[in-house]
């Protein structure tokens, strides 16, 4: 499966490549930040939380744009900014309905 | 680092050239307006003619306040808030929270009034939803205009804040990207371009620009986006995990003091002893005031000051409302100082160069020009690398018509901000100056001529826009020279002269001789 993965994704690199560095890094960076208040300490106020991924979400979404251009194997790029999205967006579902 | 492949450093130069390409010329708008808007409230004290008080809310605020919230409907003493505007007098506005039929949204609801800075006199009164007319609270509609068009490009909101977002992301993907193509960046700080009028010249000097500007374009991109995103869409998201989309619980644990409730009726205490000592706690001036819950035992006086000496961020102090006691200094975000606060504290001075005076802000202003030569050259480069084709030729005139196109008709809206003062709108005719400014640029870029011809010619009636300029505004009842020197409007003459050497400049400019080199024709040697 992961040899015809592989092939899907290469038999259209460029359409892939938009695919991850367009809208898949801004889905990637939004799902991250909206996981961040979960793990990331409150601190002394209480909402460093809140405040830090409030601020960097322009940087997260720089690295995972850098990130896909760079990288060379579309599968291992799908892959990591697929499953980073999916535990995060996992992360942030169970926030909200208060289940963490 | 570890060095990249051809195929990385081909994805990375396609990447680098085509979003610099593809949303340049919005790049350049957004750039060169923000460049203009560090100055905004200088220009807004030069438009109108001087500050005839320049400290309003030093002292001698509570005559002028208290009378008003007496009289105020209890509905409206929510918030006071109080601010000067460019010519010195004070805005006082008693209101409410309410909902805008016209927007959907909760919005400042209550009566404004405009009172002279140094009497207390009534000058105006509103009554609305008045942040939604700038004509009401603004004093100069072409600070209000030039402001607007950086922030959102004057397209209406929320297309105009997200459109501003995309371009600082972009600007910070052209950053890193250009990073990390360069393969010799320390070295080539410190390589002058070399000479002559070939293409390497004009790409080391790109290179060049670009690598002494690049830790701030990153952060001139990054905090803008973060402006543009974050009430539009970072908040809402991350809000919705943090407080399980519960917006009043949000704005109580991020922006708001805490308060317990307490209706009794109770006086205000002495606002100018609370603003003077707020003045010594800060060692800053103050710049805008809010009173919470005007005529009762939980009202609360909010300052906020400039940031002072040594500082970056601007300060917050929080005081009783009945007996002045001073409650401490509230962070931006959060109850009590915190690494996150002070995080968020650092994005408004480091993207407006706002926390040193006009020094700060003229080294931003340096900073944000070198910016639009970063943008415009490797445009340049750009379409020089493929003069041969008839689209590129005809872009490379629209890059020619917008960089010398978008000042003349920031001029242009200058000119008609004075020429409506006497006994037009301003609010109207400015950026309706700004759009005719723009159409006889682009007609221009038309039928002008082409390459070094069109340039020069652009140069020519921008100089000369600039030359005029102090003289229009005189003529239209403008502060003359001598008024500005005995009252001490620094600003005025400032701007005034600063103009006249510009336009005087590029005029020589103009004059000079272009390279031998024809527009449109190909070029001999390879472009690296």
């Amino acid at each position: 499966m992961t040899e015809r993965l592989r092939r899907a994704l290469d038999a259209r690199p460029r359409l892939t490549r938009w695919l991850l560095a367009g809208p898949g890094a801004v889905a990637a960076a939004l799902l991250f930040a909206m996981a961040m208040p979960v793990w990331l300490p409150k601190g002394a106020a209480g909402i460093d939380n809140i405040a830090f991924p409030l601020v960097l979400v322009p940087l997260i979404w720089a690295v995972v744009f850098v990130y896909a251009c760079v990288e060379e194997s579309l599968l291992r790029c799908t892959a990591v900014m697929c499953g980073t999205a999916a535990v995060c967006g996992l992360t942030a579902a169970m926030a909200f309905a208060g289940w963490i | 680092m570890k060095s990249l492949s051809q195929s990385q450093l081909k994805r990375l130069t396609a990447v680098h050239g085509w979003s610099g390409t593809v949303l340049g010329l919005l790049l350049y708008a957004v750039v060169a307006t923000g460049t203009v808007a560090v100055f905004a409230h200088e220009i807004a004290e030069w438009s109108v003619g001087g500050a005839k008080n320049h400290a309003p809310l030093a002292g001698g605020l509570d005559g002028k306040i208290r009378p008003i919230a007496e009289r105020m409907t209890k509905g409206y003493l929510e918030e006071i808030a109080v601010w000067a505007t460019a010519k010195g007098d004070l805005n006082v506005f008693p209101h409410a929270h309410a909902r805008n039929p016209d927007s959907g949204k909760i919005d400042n609801y209550g009566t404004l009034f405009r009172l002279d800075g140094t009497t207390g006199a009534e000058l105006a009164r509103n009554e609305g939803f008045v942040f939604t007319k700038p004509e009401w609270f603004e004093a100069s509609a072409l600070e209000d205009f030039l402001v607007d068009l950086h922030v959102q490009l004057y397209v209406p909101q929320p297309w105009g804040l997200i459109l501003t977002g995309i371009l600082g992301l972009s600007m910070m993907a052209a950053g890193v990207t250009g990073f990390l193509m360069h393969r010799h960046l320390i070295r080539d700080l410190f390589v002058a371009a070399r000479p002559g009028h070939r293409l390497v010249t004009a790409r080391d000097r790109h290179v060049l620009a670009a690598s002494w500007g690049l830790l701030f374009a990153f952060l001139l991109g990054f905090t803008g986006s973060f402006f543009s995103f974050a009430g539009t869409v970072s908040l809402p998201l991350i809000s919705q995990v943090a407080f399980g989309g519960d917006q009043k619980a949000m704005r109580e644990t991020l922006f708001e003091p805490a308060v317990t409730p307490d209706p009794r009726p109770a006086a205000l205490t002495d606002l100018d002893a609370v603003v003077a000592r707020s003045t010594a706690l800060a060692g800053a001036p103050v710049r805008f005031i809010v009173v919470d819950h005007y005529g009762r035992a939980d009202a609360r006086i909010n300052l906020w000051h400039m940031p002072p000496q040594g500082s970056l961020a601007w300060v917050r102090n929080v005081f009783d409302g009945t007996d002045g006691r001073f409650l401490g200094v509230k962070p931006r975000v959060g109850r009590q100082p915190s690494a996150g606060s002070a995080l968020y504290e650092l994005i408004w001075p480091l993207h407006t160069g706002d926390f040193a005076g006009t020094l700060s802000k003229a080294v931003w202003v340096g900073l944000g020009t070198a910016m639009c030569y970063v943008i415009l050259s490797g445009m340049q480069l750009w379409v020089r690398r493929r003069e041969d084709t008839a689209l590129w030729r005809g872009f490379g005139r629209a890059v020619t018509t917008t960089a010398y196109g978008l000042p003349f008709a920031m001029t242009a809206a200058a000119y008609g901000f004075f020429l409506s003062l006497p006994a037009a709108d301003p609010f109207y005719w400015t950026p309706m100056g700004f759009v005719l400014g723009a159409l006889a640029c682009i007609a221009a870029g038309v039928f002008a001529g082409d390459g070094d011809r069109l340039a020069q010619r652009f140069r020519r009636l921008l100089g000369a826009a600039c030359v005029v300029l102090p003289v229009v505004r005189m003529a239209m009842g403008g502060l003359g020279w001598a008024d500005a020197v005995v009252q001490g409007q620094g600003a005025v003459l400032s701007f005034d002269l600063m103009f006249l050497v510009l336009g005087v400049l590029l005029f020589r400019w103009a004059t000079r001789q272009p390279h031998g080199r024809a527009a449109g024709g190909p070029l001999p040697e390879p472009a690296e």
